[in-house]
């Protein structure tokens, strides 16, 4: 409970704010503790504790699917129609906090780049990671601009299609250790997150086009 | 977005697509990539014994913004010496081609890939001649 006495701002860590309605403390929920007016999602803090998650890396997807739809029927516009100005203000602001909040932590790679940032360290886009994976794609590129495939083709695409998919699925995989690593303060872990990032973003825009290639064939 | 009369020209017809020997002393590879759109740019020069460009090739997976900002690259670079090349901007690559502002990282990548292409040839040469040097390299020193 919080304690009006230790006039701290922060209490177990999360900040404490007044109610923009009754002036009261709110508590750390999105509504006020004490006249249950809904209150802005922010400053409930970062969108893992939006969800009620600590701040790493691994999520369990189910129990973030139910938090988003139980905080999404809470906020939901309609339900604010006949409320007050400010009351349907907030519904429609935390409504659009909470489906970037969700569309973020519920994408591995958009999840790892927002916990870089949450520990306030600059994020370097590397402009040369593995040459041997450049060549690959580059392989495969040319694959891609040839007007007609032949069954041969076709075969090669699939199979560096299933190729570079499992390398992105590693990849991803390492990033549960890599941030396990950097949140108990190895700092060496942060350039290969970067790296690893990185080439997921590499292997994603390859796959996707292999696919379409491939699904056009089909 | 529409693409300018230029940059379709590019894409369509692609001036000196293709590969040159990376292991070739007389050649600088560049291999730069934006992760952020997935696109790798692969460009490559062949330099004479006086410091001119003697050829160059590129491969560029991607679009057509930046498959027509290599092309054009290497079209430009073709005859000039190395100090010549490494005044290329990418600003002169977006005025050429009239890419608008979402496309202007395309042109980046492109100078990017001209400037490690230039960095790994000097790199590669910088003892002796890049004559001698291919020679060595012929034996199978490297």
């Amino acid at each position: 409970m919080p304690n009006p006495d230790s006039g701290a701002m922060t209490l177990n860590g999360a900040a404490r704010h007044l109610c923009w309605s009754c002036r009261e403390e709110t508590g750390q929920g999105p509504f006020c503790t004490h006249c249950v007016k809904i209150q802005p999602v922010e400053q409930m803090g970062d969108y893992f504790a939006l969800f009620g998650l600590s701040r790493r890396y691994e999520v369990d997807d189910a129990a973030l699917k139910d938090k988003f739809w139980e905080l999404s029927r809470k906020f939901h516009p309609d339900f604010y129609a006949a409320k007050s100005e400010p009351e349907r203000e907030l519904a429609r602001d935390n409504s659009a906090y909470l489906n970037a909040a969700f569309r973020t932590l519920s994408d591995p790679v958009k999840r790892a780049e927002y916990l870089l940032a949450c520990q306030a360290r600059g994020y370097r886009v590397n402009l040369v990671p593995p040459q041997e994976l450049f060549e690959d794609i580059l392989t495969a590129g040319e694959l891609l601009e040839s007007a007609a495939l032949t069954d041969d083709d076709e075969t090669t695409l699939r199979a560096t299609g299933r190729t570079f998919a499992g390398r992105r699925a590693e990849r991803i995989e390492s990033l549960a250790r890599l941030f396990e690593r950097l949140l108990n303060g190895d700092e060496s872990a942060q350039a290969e997150i970067e790296d690893a990032l990185n080439e997921i973003k590499y292997l994603r825009t390859i796959g996707e086009r292999i696919e379409q290639r491939l699904g056009a064939n089909v | 977005m529409a693409y300018s009369e230029k940059v379709i020209d590019h894409f369509q017809n692609p001036r000196n697509m293709g590969s040159l020997d990376k292991n070739d002393k007389a050649v600088g590879t560049g291999i730069v990539g934006a992760p952020e759109c997935g696109d790798v740019m692969k460009l490559q020069l062949k330099i004479g014994p006086t410091g001119v460009i003697e050829d160059a090739k590129f491969k560029t997976f991607g679009c057509g913004s930046a498959i027509a900002s290599s092309s054009l690259a290497t079209e430009w670079v073709k005859g000039k010496t190395i100090g010549e090349a490494m005044q290329i901007k990418n600003t002169d690559i977006v005025n050429e081609l009239s890419l608008p502002p979402v496309k202007i990282h395309c042109s980046v990548l492109a100078e990017d890939a001209l400037k490690a292409a230039l960095a790994d040839y000097l790199k590669k040469n910088a003892n002796g001649t890049p004559v001698e040097e291919n020679e060595k390299a012929k034996e199978g020193v490297q």
